[in-house]
């Protein structure tokens, strides 16, 4: 039993970071889903079921954390992605659903034969399946080898941290999936391809420049992809399911510099690049987690996840949306939180690396500055889109009214109290980015103990950690004066007449409500100017010129994820149509099937004779 | 003291940019006073709130200009230096002024109306397109210079020679065009013409009114005199004297102020289709001293 025995042998700083995230994260989406899950109509048979795969998926993860042995990492990874499909197809009833849930349990497991393939490969040089033998395993790869290899694992980790073009699963997934468990996945579930990347990858030797570019390109990539779509979504769970990708890209971004940075002997900025994915991690997952779980009350109450059908919410659900507000600020990465503080550390890298002494990969810094740059543009459209139309203005489809009875607006403690416990957790990352950070650079230096860091190195981190601290206080000031200008207005308001009266329609003077911007005309001069990325196909009746007098006619409008309809539809259409070639051996006849197993002994006999 | 003096100066930006229009329309204009008069009177008036409108569209306003106080803070004026500023806070000053965006954006979203919901897409989009623009812009200046903070890159921009004065010309031109977009003034946005379906910061404020109006007001002008004092910071730095620096500074603004009334005056406003493919050739612009600097 010696796999057994290198299982929790020594659980390094990485792991428990993610460990205590991942717990963390998931206590939460159970406090949370014990009062979400009320208002499904279900059975207890299927609360049962539903509850012990989370925890299966749990156990999956502590696995794949503290794991010694490459064997033991794999079947983690396989217990956490039965258990999170089985949890995603909670309303397994649905079509939508259920098809979404194979999508993503057969997604996650071309990845996990990509993983599978790249362990094998360690077996096969080594004959040992423990993780402290892969630097053997590398000595004896060649450059080209090693590339290969981390390619692998960053395909394999791919599908599941949603990088594209491995992403398509997951904007089905987190919509189709109830709201605590879209939290988890998208807040620490997704999370473990990134442990997986750093983890494998400290152990490379060469190609360091060449891994790192491909990286920080499919990073920046995705960062872009995710936010355009989600900028352009009008589904609100699918809105956060890009916004994931995007994050994710955002979060790959700074393994992808770190990589550069190692091949041109840059340890401080190897390190940067490194904690700013981490810290970024962090981030998102406290953000990304409220979010659901705001979304999810928003859901409750309304009964629909289409933005343009919502509206003023604010006075129903005021918790909520101040909630809502705060982490959807987070996200976008403005100051004051502490998404601002691990996207500042990105700049700062870019920075650094513009100086890199070789023309392609400083002009792929800058252009990658500049990418991140927009990405932080789209994302303020996409979350000023998101919370005005849902929470402000007035309601856009009288239909999709929450119920007024207090016990169904989805404003119910238990399913307030866990964002509530985010909030502290929010504010100390921008008190305290200092302590994070030697915490993360503590892990990082345990994983790569040939990258030690030395007198240049150390003063580099130590000024980006200073840095952190002139951002946290210069925070603190903003908000400072937000507090004291809001106090002043306050006050001087007190003294002067006010008035309510309807909104000014310039002259315009019956009910606006027919006339307010939905999300679909807030985005509509983006995905105009972006249409190469976002396809969209419309359904009408054309206005035929006999009729002068036209009856009541409908639009239809569907936008398409361009990756999936133009490279994995066209891939997994075409295995199916190849594997229905085979399909006359299968026609259903139990004598048929018993030949077959008859064929198979005789064969087995003849080779053993052989 | 960089505080006062944009401060300062932020208090006859906009009026010397309406004298230069009136006098170029063959008018005599206003005084260079009367925008200030107007937000004082602003602050001495009542308010009406739409019945629609939340608490945002109260606090809004006045995080809006926070935000611009803020990135006041940052922003310094030749030798006095800024009163916060660290390595990257060219960061926090656009991330902060991209925080009082958001709040003007969901400020207009929060009345219902469908001239606010239209401009603040508008300010949305043309917000993101800008970003990078300024980030190359500004990365490229602190690349020339080793610095990432805008005291050092300016205080440093000197020290590579003459050709710091190419530079400075090309980022001056970017500057001043972020600042019209960023302020929405003419080539991509018309300020005058209310109600017509091309503004887009003036529509989002269409239902503010008193305080809250002469807080916008006020940061706007702010934001007029931050961003030229940028530019200012690219030609002050060799000056060795404070009040020689000073003087240049208003000097500076003046121009700014002036150039910004001509090109009112004299330029129609693009189609709004077209400001897409204008605010991305600010990008290839700052490329342009990236590439140069490299």
């Amino acid at each position: 039993m010696d796999i057994i025995s290198g299982y929790v042998e020594s659980v390094t700083g990485l792991s428990w970071f993610f460990v205590a995230l991942t717990t963390f994260i998931f206590i939460l989406s159970a406090i949370y889903g014990v009062g979400y899950i009320r208002h499904y109509k279900t059975t207890s048979r299927e609360m049962v079921l539903h509850w012990s795969m989370f925890f299966v998926c749990y156990l999956g993860m502590m696995m794949l954390y503290s794991t010694h042995s490459l064997l033991w990492f794999l079947v983690g990874w396989e217990l956490m992605a039965l258990g999170s499909f089985a949890c995603v197809i909670f309303e397994a009833e649905k079509p939508v659903v259920l098809k979404a849930g194979m999508n993503y349990f057969v997604q996650s497991h071309v990845g996990v034969l990509l993983l599978t393939i790249a362990f094998m490969w360690v077996y096969a040089t080594t004959d040992h399946m423990e993780i402290d033998i892969i630097p053997l395993f590398i000595s004896r790869l060649s450059e080209g080898q090693q590339v290969t290899w981390m390619m692998l694992l960053v395909a394999g980790f791919g599908f599941k941290a949603g990088l594209i073009p491995f992403h398509s699963w997951l904007p089905h997934a987190h919509p189709a999936a109830p709201s605590h468990i879209s939290g988890a996945m998208s807040g620490v579930i997704v999370k473990a391809g990134v442990y997986g990347v750093i983890r494998f990858g400290c152990y490379i030797s060469e190609g360091h420049t060449t891994i790192g570019s491909i990286i920080l390109i499919l990073a920046i990539l995705s960062a872009l992809y995710g936010i355009l779509n989600a900028a352009d979504g009008r589904d609100f769970k699918r809105i956060l399911a890009y916004c994931t990708i995007e994050n994710v890209g955002i979060i790959f971004a700074g393994i992808g510099i770190a990589f550069i940075a190692m091949g041109h002997r840059m340890t401080s900025l190897a390190y940067i690049g490194f904690m700013a994915a981490l810290l970024h991690t962090l981030n998102h997952a406290i953000f990304k987690t409220s979010l659901f779980f705001t979304a999810g009350n928003v859901y409750v109450a309304t009964h629909t996840r289409d933005i343009d059908r919502l509206g003023g919410l604010i006075r129903y659900m005021p918790k909520t949306a101040f909630l809502f507000l705060i982490s959807a600020i987070g996200i976008g990465g403005l100051p004051p939180f502490g998404g601002f503080i691990s996207e500042i550390m990105l700049y700062s890298s870019f920075l650094q690396g513009m100086r890199i002494d070789y023309l392609p990969i400083s002009v792929m810094m800058a252009l990658s500055g500049a990418a991140l740059a927009i990405v932080g543009g789209a994302s303020m459209l996409c979350f000023t889109k998101c919370f005005g139309v849902m929470f402000l203005g007035t309601q856009r489809d009288e239909t999709a009214k929450p119920h007024l009875i207090a016990d169904e607006t989805g404003e119910e403690s238990n399913m307030l109290l866990p964002t509530w416990v985010l909030l502290p957790v929010m504010v100390f990352i921008v008190i305290c980015p200092g302590l994070i950070c030697n915490f993360l650079e503590s892990c990082i230096t345990q994983l790569f103990p040939y990258m030690p860091i030395d007198a240049t190195a150390a003063i580099g981190i130590s000024d980006m950690i200073e840095t952190l601290r002139n951002i946290s206080i210069a925070s603190l000031i903003l908000v400072g004066i937000i507090g004291l200008l809001l106090i002043w207005r306050h006050f001087t308001i007190k003294r002067r007449p006010f008035a309510t009266g309807a909104t000014w329609g310039c002259g315009y003077l019956k009910s606006i409500k027919g006339i307010q911007y939905t999300g679909q005309s807030f985005s509509g001069s983006l995905s105009a100017l972006v249409r190469f990325v976002l396809p969209k196909t419309s359904q009408y009746e054309q206005l035929q010129p006999e009729e002068i007098f036209p009856t009541r006619r409908s639009l239809l409008t569907i936008s398409h994820d361009a990756i999936e309809k133009s490279a994995v539809a066209p891939l997994s259409n075409s295995v199916v149509n190849f594997l229905k070639k085979f399909q006359w051996l299968m026609n259903g006849q139990l004598q048929r099937y018993i030949v077959y197993g008859l064929i198979t002994i005789l064969m087995l006999v003849i080779a053993a004779i052989i | 003291m960089s505080f006062i003096l944009i401060l300062l100066a932020s208090f006859f930006f906009t009026g010397i940019v309406i004298r230069v229009k009136s006098i170029a329309q063959g008018r005599k204009g206003p005084s260079l006073w009367q925008p200030m008069y107007d937000i004082w009177k602003l602050l001495h008036k009542g308010s009406v709130y739409s019945n629609v409108s939340s608490w945002i569209f109260k606090v809004a306003p006045t995080i809006y200009f926070a935000t611009v106080i803020v990135a006041m803070l940052v922003v310094p004026v030749g030798l006095f230096g800024s009163v916060i500023g660290f390595s990257g806070d060219f960061i926090f000053f656009a991330y902060a002024l991209a925080l009082g965006k958001f709040f003007t954006i969901i400020g207009a979203l929060d009345t219902a109306s469908s001239f606010e919901g239209m401009g603040s897409a508008r300010e949305a989009l043309f917000s993101m397109l800008v970003e990078p623009a300024f980030f190359i812009l500004i990365g490229s200046l602190g690349l020339l210079t080793g610095y990432t903070s805008f005291s050092d890159i300016f205080a440093a921009f000197h020290i590579t020679g003459e050709v710091s004065y190419a530079y400075a010309a090309i980022a001056a031109f970017v500057l001043l065009m972020i600042c019209m977009i960023e302020n929405s003034r003419m080539p991509v946005d018309d300020p005058k013409t209310h109600l017509e379906l091309t503004m887009i910061h003036e529509v989002m404020v269409l239902d503010n009114s008193g305080v809250d109006m002469g807080l916008i007001h006020q940061a706007t002008n702010m934001k007029f005199a931050l961003y030229t004092t940028l530019i200012a910071g690219l030609f002050i730095g060799n000056v060795e004297t404070w009040w020689m620096q000073t003087i240049l500074f208003f000097g500076i603004q003046v121009i700014s102020a002036m150039c910004v009334g001509l090109i009112e005056s004299f330029m129609a406003r693009y189609r709004m289709i077209h400001n897409a493919q204008f605010i991305l050739v600010l990008s290839s612009l700052a490329l342009l001293i990236f590439f140069g600097i490299k």
